[in-house]
């Protein structure tokens, strides 16, 4: 049995934890380094299962992007004669070059173990010049962005987590608003006024505008999801629709990374 | 010896939380195995034993996680001294449903108090029906997987604690 008397080391212990190690925080991605090999090892049974049990997926899959790597064959010879086209163009008005990105791509090799954060340990680092807020991006869009960077790992906070904040529009209405995620698989999209047009399954954008809490730059024009509910905030001033991702955060297995 | 098996058991049990297949998770919740080991230590073992062992794996999911780093170790803490304070386990029959029940409210109360600190310390804000999602489902899978790895951990380790 334990007495009172015996609980007055245990509390000032718990203040002395809450003191000293609250500024912890931003080195423990260091913990990841470290065990990365191990991590990887640890993902293979349920990538080989995954790859067994979607086998037949998998084929009806490769099918469909055969035809679709056809057509967009044809699609990107139709770009080049456009692109040539704007070259020409755009140096006769002598106009200034846009910044160009490139792509890193990363595997995931860990999760967040609590269910209070989304985020997702991928195997590249600042070795691989992956820098802090760098923009992640899946097939089919966004992702999320990388939290903390190691050597060689790297922590992506997803676009469904609390944490996370973008600016973002829809694309048949133009109508913006701030994106967040909610834990689970939504997101939501905050300070819509009621007169907003805004349906179920609008496609919703990154509009490239910088928040004031983010250092992110996320290009503009990156599918995030589409809107699956619309709903009255609890303050009644205004709307909030409920975002479902185009990518399948809670499988996803390889990733871009945006580096600019 | 024992210390040595919780080692390589704990090492273990964080890897499979960080990999855990998301064909095993319960619409995206995912069960706390560091939390089994914890209530099995705080209802069988002698003295401060699971005091140390939950501020050790407290800290070591906090290692890993990306919240605030002592939550995790200060709701570890705070169950194991409440099981121990409260000698649960002379309530407990040795059956697999009480068991099952007993780890399903201890993991909600877990959840409960951790949501707490998250939102004290850490100053979060969550919608509702997440949470509630977090605290029903999470309870039940880590109940469910409560139930092998208990009885693990008392075939491994029988002579060594006070069962």
């Amino acid at each position: 049995m334990i007495r009172i008397k015996n609980l007055i080391p245990l509390i000032s212990f718990f203040f002395l934890v809450l003191i000293i190690v609250s500024e912890f925080g931003p080195q423990r991605i260091i913990v990841f380094d470290s065990l990365k090999t191990f991590l990887e090892i640890f993902t293979y049974p349920a990538k080989i299962s995954n790859l067994i049990i979607s086998s037949q997926r998998i084929s009806a899959e490769n099918l469909r992007l055969k035809t679709e790597n056809t057509l967009l064959n044809y699609e990107v010879g139709h770009l080049i004669e456009m692109k040539n086209e704007n070259d020409r163009l755009t140096g006769l008005l002598d106009l200034k070059k846009s910044s160009k990105f490139y792509l890193v791509a990363a595997q995931v090799i860990a999760r967040d173990p609590d269910n209070w954060a989304s985020t997702v340990i991928i195997n590249k680092g600042r070795q691989d010049k992956v820098r802090e807020d760098a923009v992640v991006i899946g097939q089919k869009g966004l992702v999320g962005i990388v939290a903390e960077t190691g050597l060689t790992t790297s922590r992506v906070l997803l676009v469904n987590d609390p944490n996370f904040n973008s600016a973002c529009f829809l694309e048949r209405s133009r109508v913006q608003g701030l994106l967040t995620g909610s834990l689970f698989g939504d997101c939501r999209l905050h300070f819509l006024s009621r007169k907003d047009d805004i349906a179920v399954g609008d496609t919703v954008l990154t509009s490239g505008l910088t928040l004031e809490t983010s250092k992110s730059v996320f290009p503009p024009g990156l599918i995030v999801g589409k809107v699956k509910f619309v709903g009255e905030e609890s303050s009644g001033v205004g709307k909030y629709c409920l975002v479902s991702p185009v990518e399948e955060l809670a499988k996803l297995t390889e990733v871009l990374i945006i580096i600019p | 010896m024992i210390n040595l098996v919780l080692s390589v058991l704990s090492l273990f049990l964080i890897f499979l939380q960080l990999t855990y297949p998301s064909s095993l998770t319960l619409f995206s919740v995912r069960p706390d195995f560091l939390l089994i080991i914890v209530i099995f230590l705080s209802l069988y073992s002698k003295g401060l034993r699971s005091f140390f062992w939950a501020v050790l794996l407290g800290g070591l999911k906090d290692l890993v996680s990306f919240d605030l780093f002592g939550l995790n170790l200060l709701s570890y803490s705070l169950i194991s001294i409440g099981l121990k304070y409260l000698e649960v386990r002379f309530f407990l029959k040795e059956r697999t449903s009480t068991l099952f029940l007993f780890v399903l409210c201890v993991c909600f109360i877990n959840l409960f108090l951790n949501n707490m600190l998250h939102v004290i310390l850490a100053g979060r804000q969550y919608f509702l029906l997440p949470v509630l999602r977090i605290f029903f489902l999470g309870s039940l899978l880590t109940a469910i997987w409560s139930i092998p790895v208990i009885y693990i951990l008392k075939k491994c380790a029988s002579e060594f604690f006070t069962v």
